[in-house]
């Protein structure tokens, strides 16, 4: 791990590769903090993504480099500051129910899956995705999607953004409810409620468990 | 124990609970299977979140671009070739001044304590067998790269510098130790105690007098470049002198004025016409850098010392530290001016624009609000704490104005303007805080104030729907219109009791009646064949006096049929059949001479037929000859003509004429020619009269013969028409015939008929007296039943008037029981409507009670306070964050500008930085027997980093942070802040590890023992 002033340092003085230095530490975390919040990859995904490491970089002066956690501390607390001061819609996003019993359309199952019309093809000569004709158009079965998806991004959805990125932070990059609530600016009890919200709605829905069974 | 939710063991299995935290809840789970079961499965919880939120690798590639497009930090950098190419310069200028440098051999000199290279005395070269006492008057003169030293008295030293000229001068009185400095520069130290000196300059006109004293003196061009640095301004002319006292005092003075005293740490600038100048030597330790340990002046620079870093002022020439010096102060200064950021005065810059925009914002918004105008929300920013409204904007105007000169107050405390705008953050999310939190609580009482105003508003609609309840007929206040009814009820109910009491008897009477009843029917019924017989009987009698009726005979009829059959047949068989007779012959005799004459007329036509023929050939042969007698007639005229003209020519001619006569033989010729066609015509004229003879013969045969056909087809028109005649006649008889025999045939037809009748007649009679017996018989059965059932109708008459009266009864009781339920149902609403009445109006009260109560609940009696308290906080909030966001706006735009300033920075440092190595390059000259690397090459590439090295030493920008955090500053901030020991012991470290990162361990080392007198003379012009 490279330590976080020589980072800061690099950038400031623009040194080459610097900002490689800094996505190559934290690259990945960042990616999984806006996946949290936009489970689709898609324009709205990379705008945000690019939006957090351009403030992080803004405001790079302020940050505190004496330990690896305290520059994480910082690097998430100006996420989730760019979250709310630019992607407030996106935060606003609601549950979406998954589609258990509706069939996927062409475009759909592009999205979902990320593929291309070629990759697509060949799983359907394959034998791999299903298709049928309803309607006059081509459909795709629910189970063959699921079972292609990428992990569990679909589920993931049936709570809200608002969720997904409490449940990140906490679980994932572990940060205490405290500090969360600290950058989200609303008390720590509600906070642990969202939390304790958030897990029930996926294990109600059977997304996650609570055994490994 | 108990857990009020997962959050503390959630903690726990996180990590994050303190030390007491987790003692308990480890302590619990021991004692508790079911805390150490729902331990486990939060565990299992957060190990599958975590992978949940963990997601497949994304390329950052893109990500990476649009970040440096948009990263406010911009790199200077050159590029390596363009990098490459400055190196190359460098040596190629720096092996120019080399080649362009001579070599000076100096020889020494007698009276000098010491002398390196080329002293002159008198002009004269040293000698080494010439002693080195110098006598008076004899000038001493070193040349470029030479200096010597004097030693006077044993104890006074000057040391004369390169390029100087020094005479040693007669004592004067009082002054012991006189020496003139006719050009260049001397260090001089008089440290003899009661031995006064004096320094004469400037063609005698200047001295310096003193007893103990230690200075520097320059003269001429020299002068120039060695005025004090912190020379405010400097003088119109050049300097003619620059004297420098480093210890003791002394006194210099034009002429023969009084002088001027110049002390220790002092310096004198002599100017040709002006006055001196006195001022304090700054923080440049020129001696340090003047003279070396030894006390000799310092022309060269020992750069390849591992022991210290080679620019320290007592290593450095003054001449090279000067000019970095003015390298490095111009950087500093720009960053100082540019780039480093002052936070006071960004504060009162924005103090001032700040409180302008108020100035001009408050009152428009003031007046928007008194005009009832505000901003539009699509006026406003769209989002974001810049989007203030007009009265949050009014409202915190003051509190900003407040805040801003808390700042200006402690504007020297604040690094940026950004800094003293971040102190905001915390009092703003408290009033965020406060703001959600007031805002839940005046939600509340909007709610409750809601719920009270639907209460109240419930409350009229209450006392509304009673006041339209007891408008409604059936309200009965007094009881009268119940009353009422209860009479109407008893009426009915005793109506209904009379029609119980029918209704009883109904069926006893019923019963009776069924009785007759069954028996009228059975009568009836038995009634029905009877009638039927008796009808069917009369239509028997009926159709047999019909048949009689329409019977046509008559006696009469029967004989007049009988007569006409007779007479008809006697007319039939005397008259009519003759005639016909008759006429059938006549027509075959009719017949016959038809014949004949048709037969007749055939031989007529036929021979008028062959007539006609020949009269047809005859005129052809009449026309024929009528031709040639024509033709014949026309040759003879034609001959005659001939003769005559020969005639006519002969007569002509004289008689003796000789031409005469063969118009004689022509004449001859021609009268014969003209006899032959006068016979011819004759021949042909008989001809034409046989044939038109012939013709008349033949056409009066053809008249006869016409005739006769005439006659014969007369004939046969005549008999043809008696043929008719007569055929008409027969027929006409046969007409006659027929129709007799059809009279005949009519007249026997009605004498049959006749007789007919008379025989049906007969039977008809014996029918009708059969047919009128039976119908007597079933008119007397149908006469007794109609008997037997008018008596059964007679009986059963009183039966039916009794239940009629019966039955109206229970009519009478059920129409009594539908009024009394209409009743019944009149008087349970007016009971039910006083209920409803007295419900309402109990509900009325209740809510009545709900309304006094919640009116007395703070949340609505102190509601305007809520309000108040809300907006007062909400503005201060706002224009908190708004001054915060706007100060953060302005301290982004000032470290933007400095963001500027730091590239156009980088790129004077990056300049500055070659124009000091080449400067350095210039003053390190090479060592003796000593190589940087193996090859030329290696050397001038690690000979140009030693430089870069050098540079960075003496000046850097911003400090170095040591792994242990100390903080390292370059070389001239070091000496700006008073040459700290423990800092340049570190820049002497620095330098010996930049040594030792160029030159490897064995140059290293012999880096450490080389000295300045290995350096290669000459090193410079």
């Amino acid at each position: 791990m490279i330590e976080p002033a020589k980072i800061v340092n690099s950038i400031i003085k623009a040194r080459l590769g610097s900002i490689n230095l800094l996505l190559r530490s934290y690259g990945t975390d960042l990616a999984d903090y806006a996946t949290a919040v936009v489970p689709r990859r898609g324009d709205e995904f990379e705008q945000l993504l690019e939006d957090i490491v351009v403030d992080i970089i803004t405001q790079l002066r302020a940050a505190d480099t004496s330990s690896d956690e305290s520059f994480r501390r910082y690097l998430f607390e100006s996420a989730v500051r760019t979250l709310r001061a630019r992607h407030r819609r996106l935060l606003e996003a609601p549950a979406v129910e998954p589609k258990d019993n509706e069939s996927y359309t062409l475009d759909e199952v592009l999205a979902e899956l990320q593929i291309t019309e070629g990759d697509l093809a060949q799983m359907v000569s394959e034998g791999t995705l299903r298709a049928f004709r309803e309607n006059n158009t081509t459909r795709f079965r629910p189970q063959d999607v699921k079972v292609h998806s990428k992990r569990a991004r679909m589920g993931l959805e049936c709570i809200s953004a608002r969720e997904r990125e409490v449940l990140a932070l906490y679980f994932r990059f572990g940060f205490d409810s405290g500090l969360i609530a600290h950058w989200f600016g609303t008390p720590q009890a509600s906070v642990e409620e969202l939390i304790e919200s958030a897990a029930g709605a996926l294990l109600s829905r059977g997304i996650i468990k609570e055994s490994f069974a | 124990m108990t857990w009020k939710s997962d959050s503390e063991i959630r903690e726990y299995v996180r990590g994050g609970l303190d030390r007491k935290g987790t003692d308990r809840i480890e302590r619990r789970a021991l004692a508790d299977r079911g805390t150490q079961a729902r331990l486990d499965a939060l565990r299992h919880q957060a190990i599958a979140l975590r992978q949940a939120f963990t997601f497949p690798p994304f390329d950052m590639s893109r990500i990476q671009v649009g970040v440096r497009a948009r990263s406010p930090y911009r790199a200077m950098g050159i590029p390596p070739a363009a990098a490459l190419w400055l190196q190359i310069a460098g040596m190629a200028a720096l092996l120019f001044l080399l080649h362009r440098t001579g070599a000076y051999v100096a020889p020494p000199d007698v009276m000098l304590e010491r002398s390196e290279g080329r002293v002159l005395l008198d002009s004269r070269p040293l000698s080494v067998s010439r002693s080195k006492r110098l006598v008076m008057n004899q000038e001493v003169q070193t040349s470029p790269g030479a200096q010597a030293t004097l030693q006077l008295d044993f104890a006074n030293r000057v040391v004369i510098a390169p390029d100087s000229t020094l005479v040693v001068l007669e004592p004067r009185e009082g002054v012991r130790q006189v020496v003139a400095l006719a050009k260049g520069e001397i260090w001089a130290r008089f440290a003899a105690a009661g031995q006064k000196f004096a320094v004469t300059f400037g063609r005698g006109q200047y001295e310096i007098s003193g007893t103990t004293a230690e200075f520097d003196l320059v003269t001429g061009d020299r002068a120039l470049a060695m005025l004090p640095l912190n020379l405010a301004g400097g003088a119109d002319a050049a300097p003619l002198a620059v004297l420098r006292v480093f210890r003791g005092s002394v006194n210099a003075r034009q002429g023969y004025s009084q002088g001027q005293a110049v002390n220790r740490d002092q310096w004198m600038v002599f100017y040709g016409k002006a006055s001196p100048v006195v001022g304090e030597q700054g923080n440049e330790n020129f001696k340090l850098l003047r003279l070396d340990q030894t006390e000799r002046f310092k022309d060269d620079l020992h750069w390849l010392t591992t022991e210290i870093y080679p620019l320290r002022a007592e290593n450095s020439t003054l001449e090279l530290e000067r000019r970095l010096h003015k390298l490095a102060q111009a950087l500093l200064e720009y960053r100082e001016r540019y780039v480093v950021r002052i936070g006071r005065d960004e504060i009162y810059a924005f103090e001032r624009e700040f409180e302008a925009e108020l100035s001009k914002n408050v009152p428009e918004a003031q007046k928007r609000i008194d005009e009832n105008k505000t901003l539009p929300d699509d006026q406003l920013p769209p989002k974001g704490p810049l989007r203030i409204s007009d009265h949050d904007l009014v409202a915190s105007a003051p509190l900003m104005r407040e805040i801003v000169a808390r700042w200006v107050s402690r504007a020297d405390s604040f690094a940026t303007l950004g800094s003293a705008a971040k102190t905001l953050l915390g009092r703003a999310q408290i009033l965020e805080t406060e703001v959600n939190l007031r805002e839940q609580e005046l939600t509340k009482a909007i709610a409750l104030k809601n719920d009270l105003d639907k209460l109240i508003k419930r409350i009229g609609e209450d006392n509304a729907e009673i006041e339209k309840l007891k408008a409604d007929p059936y309200f009965d206040l007094d009881g009268s219109k119940r009353k009422a009814l209860d009479l109407l009820l008893e009426d009915q109910r005793k109506i209904e009791k009379a029609a119980g009491e029918a209704r009883s008897k109904l069926e006893l009477v019923r019963f009776k009646l069924n009785g007759f009843e069954s028996k009228i029917d059975d009568g009836k019924r038995a009634r029905v064949p009877l009638a039927a017989a008796v009808t069917d009987k009369q239509k028997t009698v009926d159709e047999i006096s019909a048949r009689q009726k329409a019977n046509p005979y008559t006696a009469e009829k029967l004989a007049q049929a009988k007569e006409l059959v007779e007479g008809l047949i006697i007319a039939l068989e005397k008259k009519v059949i003759p005639a016909l007779e008759t006429a059938e012959a006549q027509l075959k005799l009719a017949k016959a001479r038809l014949t004949e004459a048709k037969k007749k007329a055939e031989g007529a036509k036929a021979e008028f037929d062959q007539l006609e023929k020949q009269d047809q050939d005859l005129r052809v042969a009449a026309a024929d000859r009528k031709s040639e007698a024509e033709q014949a007639d026309a040759e003879l005229k034609k001959a005659e003509k001939t003769v005559e003209e020969i005639q006519k020519k002969i007569d002509a001619l004289p008689e003796k004429d000789r031409a005469k006569s063969p118009l004689q033989e022509d004449l001859k010729k021609a009268k014969v020619v003209e006899e032959k066609a006068r016979g011819a015509k004759n021949k042909a004229d008989e001809s034409l009269n046989l044939a038109e003879l012939s013709l008349t013969n033949a056409e009066k045969a053809l008249g006869e013969a016409w005739q006769k056909q005439k006659d014969c087809n007369a004939e046969v028109v005549t008999t043809e028409g008696k043929v008719a005649e007569w055929e008409a006649k027969v027929s006409e008889g046969k007409q006659e015939l027929a129709s007799q025999k059809a009279s005949v045939a009519d007249a026997e037809a009605a004498q049959k008929a006749q007789e007919d009748a008379k025989a049906e007649l007969e039977v008809l009679a014996v029918q009708w007296g059969e047919a009128a017996d039976v119908l007597s018989k079933a008119q007397f059965a149908l006469e007794d039943q109609d008997i037997a059932l008018k008596k059964l109708e007679d009986d059963a008459t009183p039966l039916r008037d009794e239940l009629a009266g019966l039955l109206a009864a229970v009519d009478a009781g059920d129409k009594a029981k539908d009024e009394i339920k209409r009743l019944d149902t009149e008087k349970q609403k007016s009971v039910a409507l006083d209920q409803e009445i007295a419900k309402r109006g109990a509900a009325r009260d209740l809510i009545q009670a709900s309304v006094d109560e919640m009116k007395t609940r703070p949340l609505i009696v102190n509601y305007g306070k809520l309000q108040a308290d809300f907006e007062k906080v909400h503005a201060e909030h706002a224009g908190i964050e708004y001054l915060r966001a706007r100060a953060l706006d302005e301290d982004n735009r000032e470290h933007q500008e400095q963001l500027a300033a730091l590239d156009r920075y980088n790129e004077a440092a990056v300049k500055a930085q070659v124009q000091a190595v080449a400067l350095l390059d210039g003053f390190c000259a090479p060592y003796r027997g000593f190589n940087l690397a193996a090859s030329e090459a290696d050397a001038l590439v690690a000979k140009s980093k030693l430089m870069e090295a050098l540079w960075n030493l003496y000046y850097s920008g911003e400090p170095v942070i040591l792994p242990d955090g100390r903080v390292q500053q370059c070389y001239y901030v070091v000496a700006e802040a008073g040459s700290n020991a423990d800092a340049l012991r570190d820049l002497d470290q620095r330098w010996a590890v930049a040594l030792a990162t160029v030159l490897d361990r064995e140059r290293y080392e012999a880096a450490g023992k080389l000295s300045a007198a290995d350096l290669a003379p000459p090193q410079r012009k």
